[in-house]
């Protein structure tokens, strides 16, 4: 007789795969992403003196630099919102997003002797790793907040928008984790690449300039970029004065996190099964 | 009749051989048409077909290499099967490891919860037996340190605590019992027994101590080199096993990585092989039986002196029974030299039971190693087996050398109860 709490389960084994991971028996084993999360949470600062406020001080050097450089001597427009405060929302956010996908895509590969030895869905780890960045992103996004009212820029009820945004852009690094762990366990390439197209997405966003100095014959290319609709999205719901986003743009990169879910899904449920054997 | 717990049909593992780290995988994986080369090929595991019924304890023994973990780790949904299929009704936990998702940096308590969510328990269940697991391990007074900290002796403890109070339906265990104190691994396979001895209860059991398969599971298999060779009675199972054992290990490249880590190999065993009175090489004794244990050694390299130490301990739970130490050479040994060392036992006195050996290899001094070898590399188990029904004449470890006298007269003092009739 199952005992309280137990699930009367019946488990096939074949050797098909599955066309979508079974989200059922994720939720089921939810407790375990909760239980991940917290592990990577109490053990990411061990030893570290500055502890957590490293998640806050990461992208302040490079909003000092882009501030001197780009904003003063180069005087970059701003969407008429101060240059630091502008591009401080740039660099936070792709520093949340940047966490996210690096940490969502070597998430398999660094759990690799536990999957080898107990079954769990796999689909778990790399979510964990999303709890583990938006909880991370929690320090940085209430700095950011008091960033925006310090400069006398209290936008009022966009303000309630803010985080949407910040989780839209989580969501995407989540959809570009899954594609990339279970890769990253066949083919450690993955690893190298990440950081380099990281690095490629901040001068393709617009993070130190803003989407207007794009030509008009650009613009269409460049507002593929699902970031170009969150960012001035995020601006615009953190500091009064920055012009409101497309809602096409928004559509859009809404529809690219859903898309990113969904095929990473199925990419994670296509290929997990052979994870193990090659970690 | 109810349906059975776990039901495996033509099960079957293909694995790749050899570093393929080419655009050929990336095509295999999304291209289903393209099948990699044969001679690539190794099965660890294939056409296994067994049935296993709800409550029934099963062993699985074979070989290292035989297939019996990627058994395990295919019904454990670790990895998945290249071919055949399997089902299993019912909760699922895998005991692979000792102390799975044990993080060192966390505290008792965090890798309680981390570990036995991991393991399958749900949080509130965990919660609800926290102070049992606790109490179960002996570490009250450290739930709170890091287990970083804690002595080997307590992680083991701990570790399996955790293990021991899951509740599934169908529990799949590996050889991790084999760690621990022999007072712990006591009260650990005390309690998987009461695991097993409840109502419903599934339990696949793989180990090398064969007295823990015996005492626990009534059926065994045998696998051998990726085949189920034996699906039995258990004590048919074993025999079955040591007929498939080489009689004689060849010990010349076995798990030399290890043995290397562990000594300078100057020495090295070549192989090692078990004599019986009738001269004929076999690993199986009687009680009572003469016994030579032959060991071959090869001098790779020139060594001052030789010690050789030799250790016998009892596979069920790792107490040594004696241990010999000789010197064997007290003058240099040149490279290239080959000996052989025999140890002959006139009688064995001991009871059945599987003997562990360890040899070692050393200077006079015993300051270096030269080689070591145990069950690790492959030296077989002494098997002492005994026809005798008397089980006073199987229990214990030695049969000692003994005269029992015994003497009757009358008493003097009349007993009792041996009153005289009374009288009419």
């Amino acid at each position: 007789m199952p005992k309280s709490g137990a699930i009367w389960e019946e488990t096939e084994i074949t050797p098909a795969g599955r066309f979508f991971p079974d989200l059922v028996e994720a939720w089921r084993h939810r407790a375990l992403a909760v239980v991940f999360a917290r592990r990577n949470l109490k053990i990411r600062y061990k030893q570290t003196i500055l502890g957590r406020f490293w998640l806050v001080a990461q992208p302040l050097p490079l909003t000092i630099v882009l501030t001197v450089f780009l904003g003063k001597l180069l005087s970059v427009p701003s969407d008429g919102i101060p240059y630091a405060l502008f591009a401080f929302c740039g660099t936070a956010l792709w520093a949340a997003f940047q966490r996210c996908v690096s940490d969502a895509s070597i998430s398999l590969v660094a759990n690799g002797a536990l999957l080898s030895k107990v079954y769990f869905p796999r689909v778990l780890v790399p979510i964990s790793a999303f709890l583990t960045a938006v909880v991370d992103a929690v320090p940085l996004y209430i700095v950011l907040l008091i960033a925006g009212a310090a400069f006398g820029r209290f936008p009022g009820w966009p303000i309630l928008l803010s985080l949407p945004f910040l989780l839209l852009a989580l969501v995407i690094a989540l959809g570009i984790g899954l594609w990339m762990t279970v890769l990253d366990a066949l083919y450690r390439d993955v690893r190298v690449l990440i950081p380099v197209l990281l690095q490629l997405g901040i001068y393709i966003s617009p993070i130190m300039y803003p989407s207007s100095i794009v030509p008009p014959r650009w613009q269409p290319v460049y507002h593929l970029n699902p970031f170009v609709g969150i960012l001035e999205g995020l601006r615009w719901s953190v500091a009064a004065g920055a012009p409101p986003p497309l809602p096409i743009d928004i559509g859009w990169s809404v529809a690219v996190a859903a898309l990113l879910i969904l095929t990473g899904l199925a990419v994670f449920a296509k290929l997990e099964r052979v994870v193990v054997d090659s970690i | 009749m109810s349906p059975p717990a776990i039901d495996v049909r033509n099960l079957g593992k293909r694995y790749l051989l050899g570093e393929d780290v080419s655009g050929d995988r990336l095509a295999r994986t999304f291209l289903p048409w393209r099948r990699a080369d044969a001679a690539q090929e190794l099965w660890a595991l294939r056409d296994v077909s067994f049935s296993v019924a709800p409550g029934e304890a099963i062993g699985i023994i074979g070989r290292n290499g035989a297939g019996k973990s990627t058994l395990l780790k295919l019904l454990s949904r670790i990895t998945a099967p290249s071919e055949g299929r399997a089902r299993l009704r019912g909760r699922i936990s895998t005991l692979l490891e000792v102390g799975t998702g044990f993080h060192p940096e966390l505290t008792g308590r965090d890798n309680i919860f981390l570990s036995g969510t991991i393991l399958g328990m749900s949080y509130a269940e965990v919660k609800a037996r926290f102070d049992e697991i606790v109490a179960f391990a002996e570490v009250e007074k450290f739930v709170d340190t890091p287990v970083k900290r804690y002595s080997s002796g307590m992680y083991v403890r701990l570790a399996f605590s955790v293990a021991a109070f899951l509740e599934p339906e169908i529990l799949i265990v590996d050889e991790v019992l084999a760690v621990g104190d022999a007072g712990f691994q006591r009260k650990s396979l005390a309690r998987l027994n009461d695991v097993a001895g409840q109502d419903g209860r599934t339990v696949l059991f793989v180990s090398h101590n064969l007295q823990a398969i015996r005492s626990f599971c009534r059926r065994a298999l045998v696998l051998e080199g990726g085949r189920l060779i034996f699906d039995g009675p258990t004590e048919a199972a074993i025999s079955r096993y040591l007929q498939s054992l080489p009689a004689q290990a060849d010990l010349r490249h076995a798990a030399l990585g290890d043995r290397l880590n562990r000594s300078d190999g100057r020495l090295r065993f070549i192989d090692a092989t078990a004599v019986g009175a009738d001269g004929q090489r076999t690993w199986r004794f009687r009680p009572g039986d003469a016994v030579t244990l032959v060991f071959t050694i090869e001098a790779h390299a020139a060594v001052p002196s030789l010690v050789f130490l030799l250790k016998l301990s009892s596979a069920e739970d790792g107490r040594p029974i004696s241990t010999i130490r000789e010197v064997i050479r007290r003058d240099a040994i040149p490279a290239g030299q080959r000996g052989t060392v025999r140890v002959h036992f006139p009688v064995l006195p001991l009871r059945p039971c599987e003997v562990s050996l360890y040899g070692w290899l050393g200077n006079a001094e015993d300051t270096v190693s030269y080689d070591v070898i145990d069950s690790n590399v492959g030296v077989p188990f002494l098997f002492i087996n005994s026809d005798d029904d008397d089980k006073y004449a199987r229990q214990g470890v030695v049969s000692l050398d003994y005269r029992l006298t015994s003497e009757w007269r009358a008493a003097v003092n009349r007993p009792a109860d041996t009153v005289a009739a009374p009288e009419p």
